[in-house]
């Protein structure tokens, strides 16, 4: 079992930049959290999204619930978890963006599903949780000759 | 996010700096307009966006889809490494003309050549 770490923030996009620093923040602070600074920019990126779905779909009308990202990671992976109230969706019934078609929406969830290497649906008493895992690469051994 | 524009009669230069995200893309949708409306090219120098998420390509691709309704070129240029990462990720940079530098953008631009 990893370290689990958490924030509850209302569902604006002026927050949006509350939750890059958090995970930043832990990045930074935390010694099990080193990560390369194109992976830490790219789980920013993954958490934006997440959350941009939360305040354009799941509480659109409601600004004022609290999101919560619950981050967890261990020596074998990153699991990043973002509950809502609303519905839920199922982020593999959303297509592929066509970008040859100059499709302008469509986007986040395609990155989401591209850079995590599990992004699941979960449906729970009182919303939705969307949980994304990226497998970390284990660190290299030093390799002593003689 | 802050913005710097240079244009002359036929090509504008604009340099978004800061984040291609929500604020930011929408800045950058509005002067992109304008810029189009007054009949120039565009060459969009992103070498001062430290971050892109999906809302800064929508607008990307808007300024796009802005441009080819004008019947104007638009070239990218000076692409840091997470925004190039970002745009092969989603096949986009098979739709943008992408230029080391301005200078080559605005040269490309000039020539006919991109857009």
């Amino acid at each position: 079992m990893g370290d689990h770490f958490e924030i509850a923030v209302p569902s604006r996009a002026s927050h949006l930049g509350v939750v890059r620093a958090f995970f930043r923040a832990l990045c930074e602070e935390c010694p099990g959290f080193r990560l390369e600074e194109r992976e830490v920019t790219e789980i920013q990126l993954v958490l934006q999204e997440a959350c941009i779905n939360v305040i354009r779909h799941a509480h659109a009308e409601r600004p004022d619930l609290p999101m919560r990202i619950r981050i967890t990671i261990d020596r074998g992976t990153i699991v990043l978890e973002v509950h809502d109230r609303g519905r839920g969706f199922d982020p593999d019934a959303v297509p592929e963006p066509e970008a040859a078609a100059l499709q302008e929406g469509g986007y986040g969830v395609f990155i989401m599903k591209s850079t995590m290497d599990s992004v699941e649906a979960v449906h729970t008493g009182d919303g939705f949780v969307l949980r994304m895992t990226k497998l970390r690469v284990p660190a290299r051994r030093e390799v002593t000759s003689g | 996010m802050k913005q710097r524009t240079e244009a002359d009669r036929e090509v504008a230069v604009l340099h978004p700096e800061g984040r291609l995200a929500g604020e930011g893309a929408a800045a950058l949708r509005k002067e992109a307009r304008e810029v189009l409306g007054s009949g120039r090219h565009v060459v969009l120098d992103l070498a001062g966006v430290k971050f892109t998420d999906s809302e800064g390509l929508s607008a990307l691709v808007s300024l796009y889809r802005t441009a080819m309704e004008n019947s104007k070129a638009v070239a990218l240029c000076s692409l840091p490494r997470n925004l190039r990462s970002l745009l092969e990720l989603t096949r986009l940079h098979r739709v943008f003309d992408i230029y080391e530098n301005e200078a080559l953008a605005v040269s490309a631009i000039r020539a006919g050549s991109a857009g």
